[in-house]
């Protein structure tokens, strides 16, 4: 026998009818929260890969996640915060399994050998330099290479940055400075290398 | 040595771009070699600066947003709700009641084959939470007396197979084949855009032993379910 299924297909309807709608509205307030902060989201992940596709894939997945908590999250200023956490903690766990292979592919590689740049303007858009920077970039506390991504983009000023990371001001600013030393104390070498010339 | 007292001093100066306290200031006007020492490290900061925007600032990819865009639109309700504990709590309960209304069904020794009595369970389940419905000029259509509980039988030929007179706004309910609930409820979705009177035509299956059944016209509301025309031949 054909089974059977007892349905109230009006209050279905009108049930169906406002879940599409609010699903609908979500989306729509989602969107505009896209549009303000997918731009945030994919320049944190860019700056921990350096690389484009793994910076796209690591935003989108956190985008994602935001929208599947989008009820709890639909505070403007929480929604930041949580989203410049979320990427920023996703782009260091692929970073770590990228890093894993690169060492892995990297063992038996050569390293190229070019001319020494001759002015600071040339070492700074030198492709060594830019590994070094990278490299010493990375070796940071998570907690300072955030801050120091984050107050590097441009419009955001150190209030901003601390109400993302619910901060205060002050920590903010330790961070920052502790962050350009530690870098600046790392580069040390190319200072020299330059001044001597 | 008095170069090492101002290097802290000096790289604080050249981090912040302040300017240097009056006694290391005093020492920096004299000493070539701290002067040497700041430009470094202002040099170092700049270096430092401009490489952290360079890395912080890059163009976002174009197609970035609608990218995203596309996998929120792929996210299907399903996928939201299982992800949710309330959800889960909620198919736990309802599993747990339905389970409940099985067993009742059979301690009460009532017959019937395993699919009859979930629809049973499930339509007590909804009757439940529904207002009850008065049934004027109740006759018995089938060639079983309805019973006080509810089976797939008794529902199917007292409650939805007669005529009926609603004396309260009651949501009308319907007998649907399993999966094609979606169905019927985008039917009716469609019905209601267009604020439209319509007849429905209801094709029933009934079991090899059971005689076929008298079905007059039902109206329940504005919804008129009339039988198909071979119903009566079966």
């Amino acid at each position: 026998m054909q089974e059977l299924v007892l349905i109230q297909p009006i209050r279905a309807a009108e049930e169906q009818w406002s879940r599409e709608a609010a699903h609908a509205a979500k989306r729509r307030e989602f969107e505009e929260r896209l549009a303000e902060c997918g731009p945030l989201a994919y320049r944190v992940a860019r700056g921990v890969l350096r690389n484009d596709a793994d910076a796209e894939d690591v935003a989108q997945e956190a985008l994602l996640r935001a929208y599947r908590r989008f009820d709890r999250l639909r505070d403007a200023q929480r929604f930041r915060g949580w989203l410049v956490r979320i990427v920023f903690r996703l782009a260091l766990d692929r970073a770590r399994s990228a890093k894993r292979r690169e060492v892995r592919e990297t063992e038996w590689a050569q390293p190229a050998r070019r001319p020494a740049p001759a002015t600071a303007e040339e070492l700074a858009a030198s492709s060594e330099f830019q590994a070094r920077f990278d490299r010493a970039l990375d070796e940071l506390p998570e907690k300072l290479r955030l801050v120091l991504l984050l107050a590097a983009m441009e419009g955001h000023t150190l209030e901003e940055v601390a109400a993302m990371l619910g901060l205060p001001v002050g920590t903010v600013k330790s961070r920052l400075f502790a962050g350009r030393k530690k870098l600046a104390e790392k580069l040390q070498c190319y200072v020299t290398s330059t001044k001597k010339r | 040595m008095l170069c090492d007292k101002y290097q802290e001093a000096l790289i604080v100066a050249a981090a912040s771009g302040a300017a240097l306290d009056s006694s290391a200031g005093e020492h920096v006007s004299l000493c070539a070699h701290c002067q040497e020492m700041l430009a470094a490290q202002q040099s170092m900061f700049a270096l430092v600066d401009a490489g952290l925007r360079t890395r912080a600032n890059v163009t976002v990819p174009g197609n970035f947003g609608h990218r995203v865009r596309a996998a929120v639109q792929t996210e299907t309700p399903q996928e939201r709700r299982r992800s949710s504990p309330a959800w889960a709590l909620g198919s736990l309960a309802a599993a747990a009641a339905l389970l409940v209304a099985i067993l009742l069904a059979q301690s009460l020794g009532h017959g019937g084959k395993d699919t009859a009595r979930s629809v049973a369970a499930e339509s007590k389940l909804q009757r439940s939470a529904l207002p009850p419905v008065r049934i004027d000029n109740a006759t018995n259509l089938g060639p079983n007396p309805p019973r006080a509980l509810y089976s797939h039988g008794t529902a199917w030929r007292t409650s939805r197979l007669r005529e009926t007179s609603l004396h309260r706004k009651v949501e009308p309910e319907v007998l649907v084949p399993r999966g094609q609930e979606e169905l019927l409820v985008k039917y009716m979705q469609g019905i209601a855009g267009r604020k439209a009177r319509v007849t429905l035509s209801a094709g029933l299956q009934q079991e090899s032993e059971m005689k076929p059944v008298e079905v007059p016209s039902i109206e329940i509301s504005e919804l008129v379910v009339t039988p198909l025309p071979d119903l009566s031949s079966n």
